[in-house]
């Protein structure tokens, strides 16, 4: 507990000893935890959805024809020709890079040399590429505790603490009935990280003296180790780029692969894009893994705007390759996020991004779809009063401000559908909460058609601080008549307007806060669209004039609204249109109206406008509403009675379970004979009224606040349940007890016994 | 099914059993199994610090129902998991003003007059009379208030937690205590109970 210093406490009474004793009592009296809560939570969850169907998308391009752009802080500064000579890029998953045509570089490294060589050249200080022959020690099984932040290549940990490379063979393991012992080379040995490669299985116990011959790639002074902790420890590892050969025999290029995941590149186009990037180096091994654990590989991407926030699931390619660097060989790393055109090369700085452009049927063609660049020209620049942003605009914002507000933005950028033979499998139903479709079905919305097929849609693509890519949710009872965005297989992107807003509560995917869901297509290349307001109407059956419905609505609103949007489902597409669970009153029955308003509201002393929803039942009058359009609904309408007493001048009962006919002021005329009721008998007292159906309820305790609320609930058993609120802020109290008697006549008979008013302290 | 320990301390607040970071990794991922584990393990600290702040009951299952919602759906957002704890707290913290900005009304407090006669002529109240006491002064005060008062005196956060957990700056963090630890003196005042 951290003390507050004097001039904070309390006061000299309430000292901190005294507060926190206070605070911890209070605690103690914390009901216990409600198991529903958690389970009902995890049954509606819904998790991430993966693209089912592959697309044959621009990012899976033939490695022949990739192009790179190199996007550095100019936003381009160079393009690279495609068809370069290529280092040892080849097709196969694990191509014979030694058994390559010798280049330069195999030719810079040379012979292996000795580990005493080895470790001559780490004392000076010197990172360069070595290849080294000697002896991997054998290695016992070992328990090893859990690292959880062994997040650097060049840190060492259990069993690799206990693995060496020695220059001649030697027995480190003793085996004794008391089981072994491992002990430290007396010759020349090194250390090894084998972080970046598939670890060779050495002889284990009891095989303990059969020490495996090795010819491994690598090098000391590896880049990470400045950010390892223990820096000067981190320099000394070995870090193996590639083994070349165990047991005197040759061990191909390999990709380590550390995730199940299907890629969306291959090897091939991965090992294209780097032999473009980098001619002539060569390719000595490969990783594919979830972006999840790239930190671990590369720390220094833990600031970088892109990694952190792409997807954990999304997988990665990581590609070790040696070059000349300043005549000597040296290690360069490349990364690819799968299946997109995220390309770059990651040095002790960073990520310096090579972007991917391509397919390209020839070096001259235009690149990716084309659009007029004045085809804003005539359009607005605010619509109901919210200023028109641009996709990066909006996306910049929301990460200064955090994801976690639902304000209504009016966004432009240029539009391009699905690919129309795109259908994903299975297929949505026919009416379904706004939810993310598989990945090639979906929509985009982009500050510059040029970077359309990004895989990543939500995230950045390139260096600036916020993305200029949107993948926008286009719910089904949202009208949205924009003209083809395709023309045979030539994207035709559209100039186009919407109204929408981030962290719809209807998006209940993993990570559904991201997405952007439109709200009402405002405007296209044709022009304003003829209204902002709709009806749109899923269900079969004639209903309600939809004039009565938007009236009921705004009576129980007291919003005036800028825009509406009205839907009317049948009950039983309800629940699949609305996830969030609403009563049962809408589950059957008639159709049920869901009129979403754009209102002007506020949040923490922010004006902005925002989206409240309303739900009611077709020819019905009671109405659901979000009390903000941060919250879910709430039953909106009540029973009033005025001047209930002389204390109270408002009192609002609100009937969530329908078994109320009336309420009123409890007659005072001496009729009524009061009982206790509950455990604080002298607060709470209950009477019969005139008929079976008729209960009267009297509250007695200090709270003078002049406007109250009754909810009334019917619980499964029967039991009646009303529950007093107060609204706003206490009121200083008379000295005297306030009383408030209420009468309520339930449409059944009900037993005194049946009334349940929840909480003593609360009513 | 494994990924919850006692071992394996981290850094940062910790408001229940230590949880893999490899479990957090693969929740981030959308691993719906991972994250009934941290559920799990952390639904009793969050209905806990949900029912500190609002004081009541149905207000703290609303309260914890839209933490673990909001949990799943920006848990990808975490750039730190080993700061989850600190994280979770915060979607605790917005959580519980999203229900009193949408409830914007509060249960009816029904004391017996006799109770609070009671409370005000005690020369030495006791630990739980206490209690009684802050429940009532802390229903006085703003959400954001209660919610850093029980953050630093129930949950042990010092200024810096604070900060990280409300995402303010640490001066800023300091500041709102003092005004908040004056406010919940005021309010104790109110409540005569002194």
């Amino acid at each position: 507990m951290t003390a507050i210093p004097p001039h904070d406490r309390a006061d000299g009474d309430w000292d901190d000893d005294r507060l926190a004793n206070a605070f911890l009592v209070r605690a103690a009296a914390t009901p216990p935890t409600p198991g529903d809560v958690a389970d009902d939570v995890l049954t509606r969850l819904v998790p991430a959805r993966r693209g089912l169907r592959r697309w044959p998308s621009l990012a899976v391009a033939a490695v022949a024809i990739a192009s790179i752009v190199v996007l550095g802080m100019p936003p381009i500064l160079q393009r690279l020709q495609p068809g370069a000579t290529a280092g040892n890029g080849s097709a196969s998953d694990t191509p014979a890079s030694p058994g390559q045509p010798a280049n330069v570089v195999l030719g810079a490294l040379g012979e292996p040399i000795t580990v005493s060589q080895a470790l001559a050249i780490r004392d000076a200080g010197s990172g360069h590429e070595i290849r080294v022959t000697g002896f991997l020690s054998s290695m016992p099984v070992l328990p090893c505790p859990f690292e959880p932040d062994a997040g650097n290549p060049t840190r060492l940990v259990c069993p690799e603490t206990f693995q060496w490379f020695m220059e001649r063979a030697e027995v480190l393991g003793t085996s004794s009935p008391n089981g072994f012992e491992l002990g430290r080379p007396t010759g020349p040995a090194t250390q090894l990280s084998f972080a970046l490669v598939t670890w060779p299985t050495p002889p284990t116990a009891p095989d303990l003296a059969a020490d495996l011959p090795a010819v491994l790639l690598g090098h000391f002074h590896d880049r990470r180790a400045s950010l390892c902790i223990g820096k000067e420890a981190c320099e000394q590892t070995f870090v193996v780029d590639r083994v070349e050969s165990l047991g005197g025999k040759e061990v191909p290029v390999q990709t380590q692969r550390q995730t199940e995941a299907a890629p969306r590149d291959d090897a091939s186009v991965v090992d294209g894009l780097v032999a473009v990037a980098a001619p002539g180096a060569v390719i000595v091994s490969r990783q594919l893994l979830p972006v999840s654990q790239v930190l671990k590989v590369e720390p220094v991407l833990k600031d970088d705007q892109l990694i952190p926030f792409v997807e954990p699931a999304k997988v990665a390619w990581l590609v070790t390759t040696v070059d000349l660097i300043d005549g000597h060989p040296a290690a360069r790393t490349f990364i690819l996020l799968d299946g997109s055109n995220w390309f770059a090369e990651i040095s002790a700085a960073g990520a310096r991004v090579l972007e991917r452009i391509g397919p390209t049927p020839s070096s001259s063609a235009p690149i990716g779809p084309t659009a007029d660049p004045s085809a804003f020209r005539t359009a607005p620049t605010s619509l109901l009063g919210i200023e028109v942003r641009g996709v990066g605009q909006v996306n910049r914002q929301r990460q200064l401000d955090g994801a976690t507000d639902r304000d209504e933005y009016a966004i432009r950028g240029w539009y391009i559908a699905p690919r129309p033979e795109i259908h994903c499998d299975p297929a949505p139903l026919r009416i379904h909460a706004p939810e993310p479709p598989c990945d090639d079905a979906r929509a985009w919305l982009l500050d510059d058609p040029q970077v359309y097929g990004i895989e990543y849609g939500q995230l950045r693509a390139n260096p600036d601080p916020g993305p200029s890519v949107l993948n926008p949710l286009l719910p089904v009872d949202m009208a949205f008549a924009v003209d083809s965005s395709w023309d045979g297989d030539t994207p035709r992107p559209q100039p186009i307007i919407v109204l929408g807003h981030f962290n719809d509560v209807r998006v209940q995917a993993f990570h559904g806060d991201a997405y952007f869901v439109v709200d009402a297509l405002a405007w296209t290349s044709r022009g304003p669209a003829a209204a902002i307001d709709s009806v749109s109407r899923l269900a079969d059956a004639s209903t309600e004039d939809v004039m009565a419905v938007l009236a009921r609505v705004n009576d129980a609103s007291g919003h005036e609204p800028v825009a509406t949007w009205a839907t009317v489902v049948s009950s039983a597409d309800f629940a699949a249109l609305n996830p969030d669970p609403l009563p049962p009153e809408f589950q059957a029955g008639p159709p049920v109206w869901i009129v979403r308003r754009l209102i002007a509201t506020e949040l923490f002393g922010r004006q902005r406008f925002a989206v409240e929803t309303a739900y009611t039942a077709d020819n019905g009058t009671r109405i659901w509403l979000t009390p903000t359009p941060d919250s879910a609904a709430d039953l909106a309408t009540h029973i009033e009675i005025d001047d209930l007493d002389s204390d109270t001048t408002l009192v609002q009962v609100f009937d969530y379970d329908q078994v109320l006919a009336t309420a009123s002021a409890a007659p005072r005329d001496g009729s009524l004979r009061w009982q206790k009721l509950g455990p604080i008998p002298d607060v709470i007292e209950v009477a019969r009224g005139s008929s079976s159906r008729e209960v009267a309820v009297r509250w007695i305790g200090t709270s003078c606040d002049t406007e109250w609320r009754i909810d009334v609930h019917e619980a499964k058993d029967g039991i009646i349940v009303l529950e007093p609120w107060r609204s706003g802020e206490p009121a200083d109290c008379p000295a005297r007890p306030v009383k408030r008697e209420v009468l309520f006549e339930f449409n059944h008979a009900i037993e005194l016994e049946r009334i349940h008013t929840g909480e003593p302290c609360c009513g | 099914m494994s990924g919850i320990s006692w071992e394996n301390a981290k850094e940062g607040p910790r408001i229940g059993p230590a949880i893999d970071r490899s479990t957090i990794d693969r929740a981030r991922n959308g691993d719906r199994d991972a994250f009934e584990l941290i559920v799990r393990a952390r639904k009793d600290a969050v209905y806990r610090l949900s029912f500190a702040i609002l004081g009541n009951e149905a207000d703290a299952r609303d309260a914890m129902q839209e933490t673990l919602v909001t949990a799943w759906r920006q848990l990808r957002s975490v750039r730190e998991p080993d700061r989850f704890d600190a994280w979770l707290q915060r979607v605790v913290v917005n959580a519980a003003r999203q229900v009193i900005r949408s409830n914007s009304r509060r249960r009816v407090r029904e004391v017996p007059a006799s109770t609070v006669e009671a409370l005000a002529s005690r020369a030495a109240p006791s630990g739980r009379d206490d209690a009684a006491v802050l429940d009532l002064a802390l229903r006085r005060l703003p959400v954001d208030q209660r919610s850093i008062l029980v953050l630093h005196h129930l949950e042990g956060h010092g200024v810096a937690e604070l900060a990280e957990i409300l995402s303010i700056p640490v001066g800023t963090a300091k500041s709102r205590l003092f005004a908040a630890r004056r406010a919940l003196a005021a309010a104790i005042t109110r409540e005569g109970a002194r």
